[in-house]
């Protein structure tokens, strides 16, 4: 049993790196502005499917990570991390109920709050990031939802996570 | 659940006001945090580093040969140069000393670092490079290229170092205009790749083509090293200062080897 509970966190902690991998793999100049808050996604998923697992204090870890990573001011990430993973929390049940198209939806209005956040941090220390920024990474990152679900859940199978 | 919440929206605000200040301690704990995320730096760097290595050892004989013959008629050429400027560094001196002026010599060291393939960065133009605290690399060195002046240090972790390029719109460098001596700031300008001399009035002597080296004013960046070359002069701006843009000399996306430069001040006179 200790075994299993141990091979489920490392698949958790695995599919949590290749994110943060996926964060800053390089991409050509266009692209940039549309990388997929991959780690934010991997962040919800785990909370939504595995609430009693992944809490708050996870996502907020994986935030200050992405915040080392990215050069970004310590707790900036983690801070919106934290606020979206206990909206996910509260209401898992209900976004666990709804079929794939409407849970993208419900990823959609939380990636707008996680932008609204972060430019707005970004404001606060007087760098101002054009409009581009704001909608490419909540398109793609919504479009995306639905695979990372599915890539997830079969993870999920496999390792027999519950 | 809530409380929780709380406690870590507390912690989060605390440690950004804390890291904005950029305390020395604070410096040092994203240098601790680094031996985390230094790993998944390299790891995502691996493959392209992987490729490069299989595409140096699958390269034919004569491609080599051809390389081997440009680089030695490349290092006859810079030799020569390099003789004129010790000749013209000595006359130098001797005029100085003539002049009793008071000069510093910099006697500068280098070290080669690799760029990593990896864009650790959202909105900001930074490169990450292969070298940190470890090979004493310090925040707010200097990075050269074989062009010119890229950035400075912003981030020295144990084994990678953040680069902060000219480009980025936090950026500013103080620079002299090489053929009328006239000194002033440039200014990233972000993705647009150019930088901006700011600041001049509308009177001013600047021209496209002028050579822009830097000025060492600061003394962050070494003095007398290209930066950057006039592209255009606008007087038709509507308030009293030019409004001139600077195209970068250094190659700031294509670099895959950059220089880092150790200051060591010596004052003779």
């Amino acid at each position: 049993m200790t075994n299993l509970r141990f091979s489920g966190w490392c698949a958790i902690i695995i599919t949590l790196i290749s994110a943060l991998i996926l964060m800053i793999l390089p991409l050509p100049h266009w692209a940039v502005s549309y990388r997929p808050a991959w780690l934010l996604l991997v962040v919800l998923y785990w909370v939504i499917v595995l609430p009693h697992r992944v809490g708050i204090s996870i996502a907020w870890m994986s935030g200050l990570i992405l915040d080392s990573l990215q050069g970004t001011l310590l707790g900036e990430n983690a801070i919106c991390f934290a606020i979206l993973s206990y909206l996910a929390l509260k209401f898992h049940r209900h976004i666990r109920l709804l079929s794939l198209p409407f849970q993208s939806l419900v990823i959609l209005v939380l990636l707008l709050l996680n932008q609204l956040l972060l430019f707005w941090f970004q404001g606060l220390q007087g760098q101002f990031v054009s409009i581009q920024w704001f909608f490419g990474a909540i398109i793609t990152s919504t479009l995306l939802w639905s695979w990372v679900f599915m890539v997830l859940t079969s993870c999920l199978k496999r390792y027999k996570l519950h | 659940m809530g409380l929780r919440l709380i406690i870590l929206l507390v912690l989060s605000v605390a440690l950004m006001v804390w890291n904005y200040r950029h305390s020395v301690l604070a410096q040092q704990w994203r240098g601790n945090l680094s031996l985390v995320t230094t790993p998944i730096m390299s790891i995502a760097n691996a493959p392209f580093a992987l490729f490069d290595q299989i595409a140096n050892r699958l390269r034919t004989q004569s491609s080599l040969l051809n390389e081997n013959t440009t680089l030695r008629a490349q290092v006859l050429l810079l030799g020569g140069q390099l003789q004129k400027l010790q000749a013209i560094q000595t006359e130098n001196r001797a005029l100085r000393v003539l002049l009793q002026s008071s000069a510093v010599t910099h006697h500068l060291r280098l070290m080669l670092a690799q760029v990593m393939a990896i864009q650790a960065s959202p909105y900001a133009q930074e490169i990450i490079l292969n070298k940190g605290s470890h090979d004493s690399v310090f925040v707010g060195q200097a990075v050269l290229d074989a062009h010119g002046i890229m950035g400075q240090v912003v981030e020295a972790a144990p084994y990678t170092s953040r680069v902060l390029l000219l480009t980025d719109s936090r950026s500013g460098i103080p620079i002299r205009d090489e053929r009328t001596g006239l000194r002033g700031i440039l200014l990233g300008q972000g993705n647009s790749g150019l930088l901006r001399w700011v600041n001049m009035p509308i009177t001013s002597d600047v021209r496209a083509g002028d050579i822009l080296v830097s000025s060492g004013l600061g003394g962050d960046y070494p003095v007398g090293y290209p930066v950057g070359v006039v592209a255009s002069v606008n007087p038709h701006t509507t308030d009293q200062f030019l409004g001139i843009e600077v195209v970068p000399r250094a190659q700031m996306n294509s670099s895959e080897q950059v220089l880092l430069v150790w200051p060591d001040k010596k004052t003779s006179s």
